[in-house]
């Protein structure tokens, strides 16, 4: 049943949280608030268990939702921290523990959230700080104002999007699309079938391998853009910049002179050709690279 | 009895996100559970002191994980009923949640409406009447765009300024530091936008500059629209 925490009493400046429950092991997890750090785990077994310290004062409203009554595990868990006005999130650790095949969801201002180990869904949300998550969760959307993202593992289902923070990503995804004003996103090696990457000015480095089928594109206004391709990556590439340059380092075909007299394009079929891979950029460089 | 609602669709159901549909298909359940009613009634009773508490962060909803599937899927997705009376109410007495819903709501269908008007300008050229593609007729086209993507842009420029009247409204909840950050990224997309609008207007048949352009347009309204959801609070 869902109802307001009473939290223990506090210990000196603190105040400890240490809320556990038998859970199905899909359950919904919500929480939000001005927490300074989160670290979520996904565990072997089918409850949830929210530790940590949050600094005098903080209240935390929420529950656990349906379930719970006569032994049946619940299904969902909504919290939600409040910090006096004067107290900063920084003094708000939490620890989540959660079975693996949990659905979370996360929100705060500025926080470092550490998840590991889900198999299920993230959706996790910061103003600032950096979100990581390790393993590969069946769907990961992130979205951060200014701060950095890194996903090492290889989520199926992968949104990722920033103002100003970096996005690094290192595995693969059958469906990413990464996002970024002027951050620089590098994706490392990995398999992806459907990509879609982003930037207005910021870097691109995409070393990733395109499967089989695979539809990849990525687009920048101004930001450079390097590809690395793997050896017998099956592609047909498309690659124009308005007013840049396109270094081709893949194979021998030469970029032509662009629209109007300026910039570059460049069509090519690598391999089998079965998958295509666009690159579009205003002023920014192009170079593709052998990897 | 039929299966529990899910805690999920609960949730959506108590914040009022469920579409029409799977909200009737929610209340012909609780007529007759109990169990769910209660639960919907202590997730109301938290919601309701969650709205007394300081809103200083912005807690998302179900909704615009719809809403983000939806652009990123090119797909329409079913927001929530406006309800009685308020289809009449003039957009300055709608609160900013409101507000932000009919703002992404707007975005939607720009985002959606911009997908196919790209693919039609792309397939068609479409320059603007009475200009054709080329050198001379280039100069004659100077501050013309293509007719679709006239309109295309008209479409992005209005969604833009409901999410910024939408964050606007909200503005006093976000850190200093937070608007500073989106004013930034702001004025890097408007600069983008002016650029490559400019070498638009040069070469009117331009399809990667079309893709470009469309492609900066939707950043910076997924960046609104991002912002305009910082100052709300849903949990």
């Amino acid at each position: 049943m869902l109802a307001a925490l009473l939290l223990p009493p506090t210990l000196g400046a603190q105040q400890q949280v240490d809320q556990r429950r038998a859970t199905t092991p899909d359950v919904s997890v919500r929480l939000a608030g001005q927490f300074g750090a989160l670290r979520i785990v996904g565990w072997d077994r089918d409850s949830v268990a929210l530790t940590g310290t949050l600094p005098k004062g903080a209240r935390m409203e929420g529950g656990w939702g349906p379930g719970g009554s006569g032994g049946e595990p619940v299904r969902g868990m909504k919290m939600y921290v409040e910090l006096p006005a004067d107290v900063s999130a920084a003094g708000a650790k939490l620890e989540l523990r959660v079975p693996k095949g949990a659905r979370v969801w996360a929100k705060s201002g500025i926080a470092e959230i550490d998840a590991s180990g889900v198999t299920g869904g993230l959706d996790l949300n910061i103003v600032g700080g950096s979100v990581r998550v390790a393993g590969s969760p069946r769907e990961a959307s992130i979205e951060s104002m200014d701060g950095g993202i890194t996903v090492d593992g290889s989520p199926e289902w992968l949104r990722a999007k920033t103002a100003t923070g970096d996005i690094t990503v290192r595995g693969g995804s059958s469906d990413a699309a990464l996002t970024t004003v002027s951050g620089t996103i590098r994706v490392g090696d990995g398999r992806f079938e459907r990509a879609r990457v982003e930037s207005v000015t910021g870097a691109v480095v995409f070393a990733g391998t395109p499967d089989r089928g695979a539809s990849i594109s990525i687009d920048s206004h101004s930001g450079p853009i390097e590809v690395r391709l793997p050896a017998g990556a099956g592609v047909e590439l498309d690659a124009s910049s308005v007013t840049g340059t396109i270094e081709n380092g893949v194979g021998v075909t030469r970029p032509r002179t662009g629209r109007e007299g300026r910039g570059q394009e460049l069509t090519m079929l690598l391999g089998s050709g079965s998958g295509r891979l666009v690159i579009r950029s205003f002023k920014g460089n192009i170079a593709l690279r052998a990897r | 009895m039929s299966a529990h609602v899910p805690f999920d669709r609960l949730n959506d159901y108590v914040d009022g996100t469920l579409p029409r549909r799977e909200r009737a298909q929610v209340e012909a359940h609780l007529a007759g559970c109990a169990g769910c009613r209660h639960e919907v009634d202590s997730l109301r009773a938290v919601l309701e002191r969650v709205a007394r508490a300081p809103r200083s962060i912005s807690p998302d909803d179900a909704l615009w994980r719809d809403v983000r599937a939806a652009i990123d899927e090119r797909r329409v997705v079913t927001l929530p009923a406006g309800g009685s009376g308020r289809a009449g109410r003039p957009l300055a007495r709608w609160s900013p949640r409101e507000r932000s819903l009919l703002a992404v709501a707007a975005m939607l269908l720009v985002v959606v409406t911009a997908a196919l008007t790209t693919v039609v300008l792309r397939s068609s050229g479409d320059p603007a009447p009475g200009v054709a593609a080329g050198g001379g007729a280039r100069a004659a086209a100077a501050g013309l765009l293509p007719a679709s993507f006239r309109s295309l842009e008209a479409d992005y420029e209005r969604t833009a300024a409901e999410l910024a009247t939408a964050l606007d409204a909200g503005r006093g909840t976000l850190a200093p530091e937070t608007i500073a950050t989106i004013e930034r990224s702001l004025r890097v997309i408007d600069d983008a936008i002016r650029e490559a609008r400019a070498a638009l207007l040069d070469d009117p048949a331009n399809a990667t500059l079309v893709d470009l352009l469309a492609s900066t347009y939707e950043q910076k309204l997924e960046l609104l629209r991002r912002a305009a959801e910082l100052t709300t609070t849903t949990i």
